[in-house]
């Protein structure tokens, strides 16, 4: 079993999403999963779908390095998924507290003394309706879409320099 | 620049940092106003109209849907509606924990609107985002005061966005006591916060404007009217029952908005805290009038920017009656009720306080116990019309001293002090499906 911390600060893995709306569940469920197999090396939050501001207050209380689960419009097939650091995750457009979402909410707990390193593990979702439950097709992928979250997790730590 | 000379053409489109959306129109040319207008440009909802049909129980649950900053006000007062058209009494535990909900959203909405919304225009900045590098302090105790008051919605209702516990006749969960008393001990580690927070107003310029106006409000005998209360006019100094209220709002259509006018014993009126503060101002807790006066808030108060001011002013009001309220739900056991209700004929109103102003929710039910007519009369429709009418007193006195980006900056300092929901605000009764 991999040793996902740096020896004093667990990695933080915080899952965001709301179980309600469809594939937007896959990240508390990945979570669900994570805190099985590995509850002894990270420390999990599941946020449900927490609006911009109440992210923000909650980052600011963290302690370690983290790595955000979501879901994300990555205009690719579903069940893809991919990492991005912080420069990636908040370039993308100019900031606004218009719609705030995760990345306003960095932006503004920055200068607020919030020193962590965050990563977001993004994946592609195929339906988004109200209701519970899985779409098939990331039920489908769900074994390998945790796996790739595992290797992440590795390949997190190991540029931690642990 | 000689005011005579002035030909100003402002177009905003559509103002900043106010839920939905609005667009300000001023002309002037020569020094002359021409045309002062708010356009209201969102779309029409149209809850009235789905939830006919609809059984008693589904609607407060429906219309909370209307907004989701004004969600507990929505279903706090449908649910006040419908109990009045099915002839249902409700126990003094189920108000006093509507009453613990309805000051959450308070504390929630007054810190959302003053500390995201509203500062900012008054230390310079476009948005709360640079004053994470200039006002550090500042925007970490506005987090964490949002954040207590989203929980504190959670204990309470059941969730901070369109709790689910408050049902007709009673609560369908009960609020766990650990958890009541968790939020208790937090509003009372916040006053040392909202005091910070007072200081850091009491520096604020506020513009200094004036214009009477008619201010409208619940008004009760014993407390700060929030939950109930007749419908009060600082015109006549007295008050109306709620099911009055086609007689107070008088809602007309004018062609820039699609938002309803309402206006009473003049051609307009204002709702909201400055109302509030204005009309119960003796019912106040004590502090909340020792910060008042701090703030250099008397009554009555003719400064509609100073809306902000008494909104920091019901934040301290509900963050010590809070404190009160959960003191009382401790006290006893809270006992599960028996809230099984029989649908019938029946029409009500109900009315009461939402952050924004008096809000009221008239439902009638048919025979078969389904919701027949429904109509909702929100505060920022009420206000709108009184917006327009301070806009075009104002500008002719910012006119001579103001160049052309200071006035429209000074407009949408006016409409955000007002706190205005305009997605609230735009409704239509009559929908003909085709």
């Amino acid at each position: 079993m991999c040793s996902l911390s740096d020896g004093d600060t667990p990695l933080q893995v915080i899952a965001l999403g709301n179980r309600y709306r469809g594939d937007d569940g896959i990240a508390p469920l990945l979570l669900e999963r994570l805190m099985v197999s590995h509850s002894s090396e990270v420390v999990g939050h599941d946020w449900g779908d927490s609006d911009a501001l109440t992210l923000a207050h909650d980052l600011l209380q963290l302690e370690g390095d983290a790595l955000i689960l979501d879901c994300a419009e990555l205009g690719q097939q579903a069940g893809s998924w991919r990492l991005f650091d912080e420069a990636a995750l908040c370039g993308y457009r100019g900031h606004s507290t218009h719609g705030l979402g995760l990345a306003d909410a960095l932006a503004l707990v920055r200068p607020l003394g919030f020193v962590s390193t965050v990563h977001c593990f993004g994946i592609q979702p195929a339906d988004l309706s109200d209701r519970e439950g899985l779409s098939e097709v990331l039920t489908e992928q769900l074994p390998a879409i945790e796996s790739a979250l595992f290797t992440t997790l590795n390949a997190l730590r190991e540029a931690r320099g642990t | 620049m000689d005011s005579t000379r002035k030909s100003y053409n402002i177009k905003i489109d559509h103002v900043t940092r106010v839920e939905g959306h609005g667009s300000i129109r001023i002309n002037t040319r020569e020094g002359v106003v021409e045309e002062v207008k708010l356009e209201i440009v969102e779309a029409n909802r149209f809850f009235e109209a789905f939830v006919k049909g609809m059984l008693p129980h589904d609607v407060p649950q429906t219309v909370s849907r209307i907004c989701g900053i004004c969600c507990v006000g929505h279903q706090l007062a449908a649910t006040k509606a419908v109990e009045a058209a099915l002839g249902i009494e409700v126990t003094g535990q189920t108000k006093l924990l509507r009453k613990a909900l309805n000051e959450s959203q308070f504390l929630q909405s007054h810190a959302l609107h003053l500390y995201f919304l509203a500062v900012p225009d008054f230390v310079g900045s476009r948005s709360i985002l640079p004053l994470a590098s200039s006002h550090p302090e500042l925007v970490r105790r506005a987090l964490k005061l949002k954040k207590l008051a989203n929980d504190y919605t959670a204990v309470i209702g059941g969730r901070t966005l369109h709790p689910m516990a408050n049902g007709l006749k009673g609560w369908r969960k009960l609020p766990e006591p650990e958890a009541m008393a968790g939020i208790r001990e937090r509003l009372e580690a916040s006053i040392a916060d909202v005091e910070q927070m007072v200081e850091l107003l009491a520096t604020l310029p506020i513009p200094d404007y004036q214009r009477e106006t008619e201010y409208v409000s619940l008004k009760h005998p014993d407390e700060y009217a929030l939950y109930e209360g007749e419908v009060f006019s600082s015109d006549t100094q007295s008050g109306v029952p709620a099911e009055g209220y086609r007689e107070v709002s008088n809602e007309f259509t004018v062609a820039h908005c699609t938002t309803k006018w309402s206006k009473w014993h003049r051609e307009s009126y204002m709702v909201g805290a400055m109302a509030r503060v204005n009309n119960n101002y003796a019912q106040l807790h004590p502090e909340a009038q020792r910060v008042a006066e701090t703030l250099g808030l008397k009554v009555p108060c003719y400064n509609p920017y100073m809306n902000n001011v008494a909104q920091m002013v019901e934040m301290v009001h509900c963050t010590h009656n809070s404190i009160a309220l959960l003191d009382r739900l401790l006290a006893d056991a809270l006992v599960d009720e028996d809230i099984s209700y029989q649908p019938r004929a029946g029409q009500g109103v109900g009315a009461i306080e939402v952050p924004r102003g008096i809000l009221f929710h008239d439902y009638a039910f048919g025979d078969d116990g389904r919701c027949t007519e429904a109509n909702a009369i929100i505060p920022t429709s009420q206000n709108i019309n009184n917006v327009e009418q301070d806009m075009k007193a104002f500008v002719p006195q910012m006119l001579p001293v103001m160049e052309q980006d200071e006035l429209a900056l000074h407009m949408e300092m006016l409409l955000r002090a007002y706190d205005p929901c305009i997605s609230c605000s735009v409704h239509m009764l009559d929908v003909q499906f085709v």
